[in-house]
């Protein structure tokens, strides 16, 4: 399977992410800007992106559109901070997959992960 | 099942000289009732929602009310938060945070790896695991 991408500026939250997604067996790519995001975007095929909303160079929401127009569209998740009607509503419009509000459980996060990559793999 | 695919991430913190109504507010935006308090790597306290309630003026209280507001003002998270603060590994069974939960009677224990807190896992963290095992 493709990595997945994380997309977050918190070098330990990103740690975070790595080891709950190694001990499920998915591969791991990282960037912690907007604009490495959409670099590793371009460069290789992903199974899923995960990302943050607010990102030090710019808005998560242009790697779930990003992401929506790669050769294959791959599905995002976006995860906040800052949590609001109005910031899940832009999220889900924008073509994110799922919405998940930090602090957020471990167990919340990889059942989201599972789903979403399962619903892609079915024709 | 261990404490880390239980435990909920990342860490909210804050440093110690943060402000009580400052505290207050960071845990209701992000809709906590656990607030660790660090500096830089290092875990100093916990502070709950309940110590932040303990450490109001009581409503019987002989203080005016601009006395009360001085106070608040300048209550900072360390003269209120507990400073023996029990951790557990993220390797451990999640059944040995449940007992030290029970044991000490606390809410939620801050997850440590490799010396670094990494989540906290709470009540909340393991009567979801039980519902979604039954």
């Amino acid at each position: 399977m493709d990595p997945i991408l994380i997309v977050d500026d918190e070098v330990d939250l990103v740690t975070t992410y790595e080891r709950l997604l190694h001990r499920k067996g998915y591969r791991v790519v990282s960037a912690g800007s907007c604009r490495e995001g959409l670099l590793i975007l371009e460069r290789e095929p992903l199974a899923l992106v995960v990302t943050d909303l607010r990102l030090p160079d710019g808005d998560g929401l242009d790697i779930v559109r990003a992401a929506r127009r790669t050769p294959t569209p791959t599905p995002s998740l976006v995860v906040t901070g800052f949590a609001s009607e109005a910031s899940r509503a832009a999220s889900l419009a924008a073509g994110a997959a799922g919405y998940l509000t930090k602090p957020f459980a471990a167990s919340n996060l990889v059942s989201l992960v599972q789903g979403t990559l399962i619903t892609r793999q079915q024709p | 099942m261990n404490v880390s695919a239980l435990m909920t991430v990342p860490p909210i913190t804050t440093g110690p000289d943060t402000l009580v109504v400052e505290a207050r507010q960071l845990m209701s935006n992000r809709r906590i009732r656990h607030l660790l308090v660090t500096d830089g790597p290092k875990l100093l306290g916990i502070i709950t929602d309940r110590d932040m309630r303990l450490n109001l003026p009581s409503p019987a209280t002989s203080l005016s009310v601009w006395d009360i507001n001085y106070v608040l003002a300048r209550m900072t998270v360390a003269s209120v938060m507990t400073k023996s603060v029990i951790t557990v590994e993220s390797g451990r069974d999640a059944l040995v945070a449940a007992h030290l939960m029970l044991d000490h009677k606390i809410g939620a224990l801050p997850v440590v790896e490799a010396g670094s807190v990494v989540g906290i896992i709470t009540e909340t963290d393991l009567l979801r695991a039980f519902v979604q095992a039954s």
